[in-house]
């Protein structure tokens, strides 16, 4: 069970959570046109062994998007926060 | 004739006043409350308990305890009955049946034992290597390999429905303690005493562990006063009977608690079984360690028995295991148990030690007694009796070779040295080291918020020292978790145990006993799996030299016991196989269940009806009070047809579908995915989201609407309300709901956070009806106040508010079925009141209900795709929803949708089936042939959906073509080989019904 | 005034169930809700939005986990970032109220009232029931009356207010879906049955 630290709801078994994927790729701008960056923000993922970067919705609780750091050797969690920039800045809640 | 003939006049922690009547066998036998089966056999004298897994040779009792591998019986009988149950383990009550297993047609004389008869055509890995035949063809293998099948396996479970329920718990906790030995208890009283949450885990019945079983006055006390002063805290919680199977990631730990395993049945309305869910910040393993057996000649025969738990029964149970022992040890513990033997009344016909020299205390007990001490001696082989297959004899002789005797016993007591028991720490990547001066694996390097007291760590000869290893971790762990400060409440340590008169760990361990002087012998290292040391030879001269392929290839420690007395001399000789020391070897890393897991504690309350949750509609009761027959539509129950008396669900769904045409019908839709969008830029964001464009949408109007995943194929269609300048009113399929919520959430803060727009499910807060048909506007105008119906008021695509009997509504005249229609939305409070007022008012207008399948029946005769037809492999040119994708913005899925496979003519598209034959029937999923083309591979396309069709009298589809309508008026072959049906289909334009849609806008 | 209908369904029944001896050591109690509003503001807008409900009593707004009860009784509790939930037993109007005082880029509001049904589990057992489905720590220290959690109960939503924490007689209102209703019901009946419980619904 892997336990992650909501930034709002506090720590909670990560059967709460939906899994969202990578974190790290770059969406491009909504008007891009251009098929190669969007294909490859659709299809390509790297397989890191260590330190992945990816998302997770609370659904179970408060839906928010977080931004997980997890080591996908040892499932220890380094980091969570608000996958939002501006909630993640401390910019109010 | 004395019943219980090896029951002791007294000790034992029995109850003897109450006398227990039990069957094993079909053999009536009588044993007392506090005894297992185990211990209640053994006191009647009964032996014989069971065959083994390969070579069914007979077996006995070997232990005490979890690590039973031999006495495996099927427990109770029906519906409740629990095969490969450890007798050692079972605790008796009265009335209790059970049955030895893996025999046919007795124990005594199993037809199986053939089996050891061939054995040397059996050994490991047997059938990798036999039962082939020529290649390619397996034929050969699969033949025997059904046989194979059959003889595998121990017990046979019912399939009868469970009786019993199980129950969950979620729990939380500073400290775990494992383990109820004196170091867990000292453990759990210094957590609490440092103020923690404290939960304390026992497998047993009762706490004490090995402090339990021995003699000494102190420990008694010490124990007693341990248990009255964790009973008395408020924060600590012990729980007896409770195994901890598993420890996972986040500090979290399954435990297992057998509430009413020990009873006849449970109380009512009492689980059997609860499994905890424990999470706790800091573990305290105190689990002890298991002794070993030795690896001797037919050293699994019935008599065989580990020392401490042969002096564990007359301690626990009042039972002589036997009448003369022989003991045999390579360590001081040996000792121990034999003069507790000898104390209980069993006769100590030799002591044999493989050490050359015997500690002083015991050599002067010994000698005292008359019992001679075999120094550098071990067992060499058991010998049984002609009539009956338990030892008789035992055959000792010296380690370094020469000549040995023959020693007259029932019972060869033996103590190969203890493993500690780190399973659980293994299961959490711990990588126990080798010491060598224990010849045992010691727990590794322990991770922050694990700690280790007891026999665990090695010092299971001290019992002094376990307790203050126990009351350093628990100390420690109650610091390390950080509790909150909690009211402390003064906890009463008990008096320490004085020290102890002697400790010692020397020990040497043999290793494969030297062969007795006979023919035809085999020495068990996994008793439970039948792998013997020249498997384990075997499995090394071919190779698979690590312990991890000696475990999979001979099947060591893969049985239910998990090798826990096989694993330590399995590695043991394979490191001697290989000339390396033991320590280079490493071990296999343990997974959970420590001990096997009953399936119902693991489902609990999630099984049958309530697997999942179920969600109900506000118009379910109506349903069910109109005789509606329901179905599962993913977590929703919805109504499927109403059938009227005598009638199937084809000839109801058939009437509801004609009936909506000809006069009107009312649906419960209530269960599409419903969304509020709110926000400043709610128009900009919706027109992002879906591929037809939406900021042209005005107040007061509907929109259908298309959405695309990312690769550029169809996620959805709903539709969109406008409610307000910047409130709009979206609704999705109802398998949909969840995932398009999710993603619109996603896009909202991680893709585009500048936007100013709120998205929030309202599925729950609108019901909706849906009142379709001819007569549906006159329904409509008789039921609600305050809209105005005419077409030019409120035309296609509209919506309007209002009121029905006085609850607010809205409606929105949109149409799935191609007849003039509308959407009845009202908030779920007024759901019930507002479908009586329609349906009051529909009486003079035919109004009937219909259920999902006339819906289905209706959308199909008018070409609407639906979940079938957007099952993520199609684009929206597939289904001729092309044009609907504007070409002058962007939108997700936009880019992609135009990559060259997407956009090839030759993909399969949307087209209308219809059979030939009017009395012919198709279904979903048939695979299309051109007319005489023989039916192989995967055709030109396939159905998506059917329906009989009112209008066109006969059976209809839409489906998948290569080529689309370009085949219009072909004939085509749809096959179904799953169901061996075949029909001819014509190609037709998939909208059957009203092309025109005159009905629509009526 | 129209009746609302319950969310639970004819199947949901009252009385009592499970373990019949001495009093229910669990209660389960509907009282629906009057009014229940979400609220939700913008990155940077939450300080023109309890200004524009401190009028009404309602700032300020509760922080993360906790909720906070206004002088005319409606509780606001805090359910996400920038995300809130207004309880109101007995004042319908709320949904309007707020949806009158808050403008479109400062807030949006959305009414929930007929979207969630009220339980309230109470009694000496009631953290051992509902601990057969919920993942969380419902000890008073770990959360005390007022605090708030979403979170699940088997495999549906809820969300959990603290009423009371008394360690011999806590009482929780849970707040679930509508059509979810039933199913938890039926749920918590049968993960108190061990002890007994003792139910009254509303309709």
């Amino acid at each position: 069970m892997l336990i992650l630290h909501c930034p709002f709801c506090g720590p909670r078994d990560h059967s709460e959570f939906l899994y969202g994927g990578d974190a790290r790729r770059t969406r491009p701008a909504p008007d891009d046109a251009d098929g190669a960056r969007w294909h490859d923000y659709v299809f390509l993922r790297d397989n890191p062994r260590g330190t992945h970067v990816e998302h997770w919705q609370h659904i179970h609780g408060c839906r928010a998007w977080l931004t997980v750091t997890r080591d996908t050797v040892t499932h220890e969690i380094l980091a969570v926060t608000a996958a939002r920039p501006a909630a993640a800045a401390g910019d109010g809640r | 004739m004395s019943d219980q003939p090896l029951r002791m006049a007294a000790g034992g922690r029995i109850d003897r006043s109450r006398r227990l009547v039990f069957h094993f066998d079909g053999r009536r036998m009588a044993g007392h409350p506090g005894d297992t089966l185990a211990s209640a056999l053994l006191a009647n004298g009964v032996r014989l308990v069971g065959r083994s897994f390969k070579y069914h040779r007979p077996r006995g009792i070997l232990s005490a305890g979890p690590e039973e591998p031999n006495a495996l019986v099927t427990l109770r009988s029906g519906a409740r009955a629990e095969p490969n149950t450890r007798a050692t383990m079972a605790e008796l009550f009265d009335g209790l049946e059970a049955e030895s297993q893996h025999r046919w047609p007795s124990l005594r004389f199993d037809a199986g034992a053939l089996n050891d008869v061939v054995s040397p055509f059996l050994p490991a890995g047997f059938y990798y290597k036999t039962f082939m035949g020529p290649r390619p063809d397996t034929r050969v293998w699969m033949w025997f390999e059904k046989h194979i099948r059959r003889a595998a396996g121990l017990g046979r479970a019912s399939t009868a429905p469970d009786p019993d329920h199980y129950a969950k718990a979620h729990g939380f906790a500073d400290v775990l303690v494992v383990g109820g030995g004196p170091a867990g208890l000292a453990a759990a009283l210094a957590a609490a005493d440092g103020g923690a949450r404290v939960v304390l885990a026992e497998q047993m019945p009762a706490l004490g562990g090995g402090l339990a079983d021995r003699w000494s006055a102190d420990g008694v006390r010490w124990l007693a006063e341990a248990k009255a002063a964790l009973a008395a805290h408020p924060s600590v919680t012990v729980l007896t009977r409770t195994t901890v199977a598993g420890w996972y990631d986040g500090n979290v730990f399954s435990c297992v608690e057998r509430v009413a395993d020990h009873l006849p049945e449970p109380a009512p309305f009492q689980p059997r079984q609860r499994l905890h869910i424990l999470r706790a910040r800091q573990a305290v393993i105190a689990t002890g360690a298991i002794e070993q057996p030795l690896v001797f000649a037919d050293n699994d025969r019935p008599g065989v028995m580990l020392a401490a738990a042969a002096a564990a029964f007359p301690a626990r149970y009042g039972v002589r295991p036997g009448r003369r022992a022989v003991v045999a040890t390579t360590n001081d513990g040996g000792y121990d148990s034999a003069f507790a033997l000898m104390d209980a009344g069993v006769e100590l016909a030799a002591i044999a030690d493989s050490r050359a020299d015997p500690p002083v205390w015991a050599r002067a007990r010994a000698a005292g007694a008359g019992v001679p001490v075999l120094a550098g001696w071990t067992v060499l082989g058991a010998v049984i009796g002609l009539a009956d297959p338990q030892v008789c004899a035992a055959d000792l002789g010296p380690l370094d070779g020469g000549g040995g005797r023959r020693v007259a016993c029932d019972l060869i007591a033996v103590s190969g040295g203890w493993a500690p028991a780190v399973h659980l720490l293994s299961q959490q990547g711990n990588r126990p080291a080798f010491d060598t001066e224990r010849a045992a694996f010691l727990p590794g390097p322990l991770a922050p918020g694990q700690h280790a007291a007891g026999a665990v760590t090695g010092h299971g000869d001290d019992t002094a020292q376990c307790i203050a290893q126990g009351l350093v971790a628990g100390a420690a762990a109650a610091a390390a978790a950080d509790a909150p400060a909690r009211s402390r409440v003064a906890l009463r340590r008990p008096a320490p145990l004085p020290a102890a008169a002697r400790a010692g760990v020397a020990i040497r361990p043999v290793g494969e006993a030297p062969d007795p002087p006979w023919g035809r012998i085999r020495k068990f290292v996994d008793l439970q799996n039948d792998v013997t040391v020249k498997d384990i030879a075997l499995a090394n001269r071919e190779g698979y030299a690590s312990v991890e392929h000696l475990k999979r290839y001979t099947t060591l420690g893969m049985g239910t016991d998990q090798g826990k007395t096989a694993n330590p001399a399995g590695m043991a000789l394979l490191a001697r196989q290989q000339g390396r020391p033991v320590a280079a070897l490493g071990t296999t890393r343990f997974r959970p269940p420590y001990t096997p897991v009953a399936l119902g504690a693991l489902h609990g309350a999630e099984v049958g009806a309530t697997l999942a949750p179920v969600r109900r509609t506000a118009l379910h009761d109506r349903h069910l009070a109109a005789g509606a027959v329901m179905a599962e539509a993913g977590l929703w129950m919805r109504p499927w047809y109403y059938p009227l008396a005598g009638e199937d669900m084809d000839a109801a769904y058939r009437r509801e579908a004609a009936h909506v045409r000809a006069a009107c019908g009312i649906v419960d839709v209530s269960t599409l995915g419903k969304i509020d969008v709110q926000g400043p830029d709610a128009a900009l964001f919706l027109d992002r989201v879906y591929a037809n464009r939406m900021d042209t949408l005005k107040v007061g109007r509907v929109r259908y609407g298309l959405m695309l995943r990312e690769d550029g194929f169809l996620m959805d269609d709903g539709t969109v309300a406008r409610l307000a300048e910047t409130q709009y009113f979206v609704t999705t399929t109802t398998a949909q709901a969840a995932p398009v919520l999710s993603m619109l959430e996603y896009l909202l803060e991680v893709a585009w956070p500048d936007l100013r727009v709120h998205v929030a499910s309202i599925t729950d807060q609108w019901a909706a009806m849906a009142v379709a048909g001819p007569h549906s506007r006159a329904v409509l105008a008789a039921a609600l106040d305050g809209i105005d119906l005419a077409t030019e008021a409120l035309g296609h695509m509209g919506w309007a508010e209002g009121r029905c009997a006085g609850a607010p509504v809205r409606v929105h005249r949109a149409s799935f079925s191609g007849e003039l229609a509308y959407e009845v939305f009202c908030p779920t409070g007024f759901g019930e009141h507002v479908w009586d007022r329609l349906m009051a008012a529909g009486a003079d207008h035919d109004l009937r209900p219909y259920g999902t399948e006339a819906m289905a029946t209706l959308r199909i005769e008018k070409g609407h795709i639906a979940g079938a037809e957007i099952d993520g492999r199609t684009t929206a040119a597939d289904v001729g929803l092309g044009r609907m994708a504007s070409a002058r913005k962007s939108y997700t899925g936009s880019v992609l949708k135009e990559r060259p496979d997407l956009v090839d003519p030759a993909r399969p598209r949307l087209v209308g089936l219809e059979v030939v034959d009017a009395s012919a029937r198709i279904g979903n999923g048939a695979l299309l042939f051109g007319d005489g083309d023989p039916c192989r591979g995967h055709g030109l396309g396939h159905v998506t959906s059917v329906t009989w069709s009112p209008v066109r009298g006969r059976y209809i589809g839409l489906g998948l073509l290569s080529g689309g309508l370009d085949r219009l008026g072909e004939r085509l072959i749809a096959d179904e080989p799953v169901r061996g049906r075949r029909s001819l289909v014509t190609v037709v334009d998939p909208v059957f019904y009203d092309p025109a849609g005159e009905k629509l806008h009526a | 005034m129209l009746e609302r209908a319950s969310p639970l369904g004819a199947a949901s029944t009252p009385g009592r169930h499970g373990a019949a001896d001495g009093p229910a050591p669990v209660l389960l109690h509907e009282t629906p809700a009057a009014a229940l509003v979400q609220v939700s503001t913008f990155p940077g807008t939450e300080g023109a939005a309890a200004a524009a409900l401190a009028p009404l009593g309602l700032a300020p707004l509760p922080g993360p986990g906790e909720s906070r009860e206004a002088v005319s009784g409606t509780v606001v509790t805090a359910t996400g970032p920038g995300r809130w939930l207004a309880i109101d037993l007995h004042d319908g109007t709320l949904p309007v109220r707020l949806a009158d005082a808050l403008r479109a880029e400062t807030a949006s509001v959305v009414d929930l009232t007929h979207a969630r049904a009220r339980l309230i589990v109470s009694g000496p057992r009631a953290r051992d029931a509902l601990a057969k489905g919920v993942p969380l720590d419902l000890s008073g220290e770990a959360r005390p009356a007022g605090s708030v959690a979403t979170t699940r109960f088997a495999h549906v939503t809820v969300q959990i207010r603290v009423l009371d924490d008394a360690p011999a007689d806590p009482r929780f209102e849970l707040l679930v879906m509508s059509s979810f209703a039933g199913s938890l019901w039926s749920d918590l009946v049968e993960a108190a049955a061990e002890w007994g419980v003792a139910c009254r619904r509303h309709g």
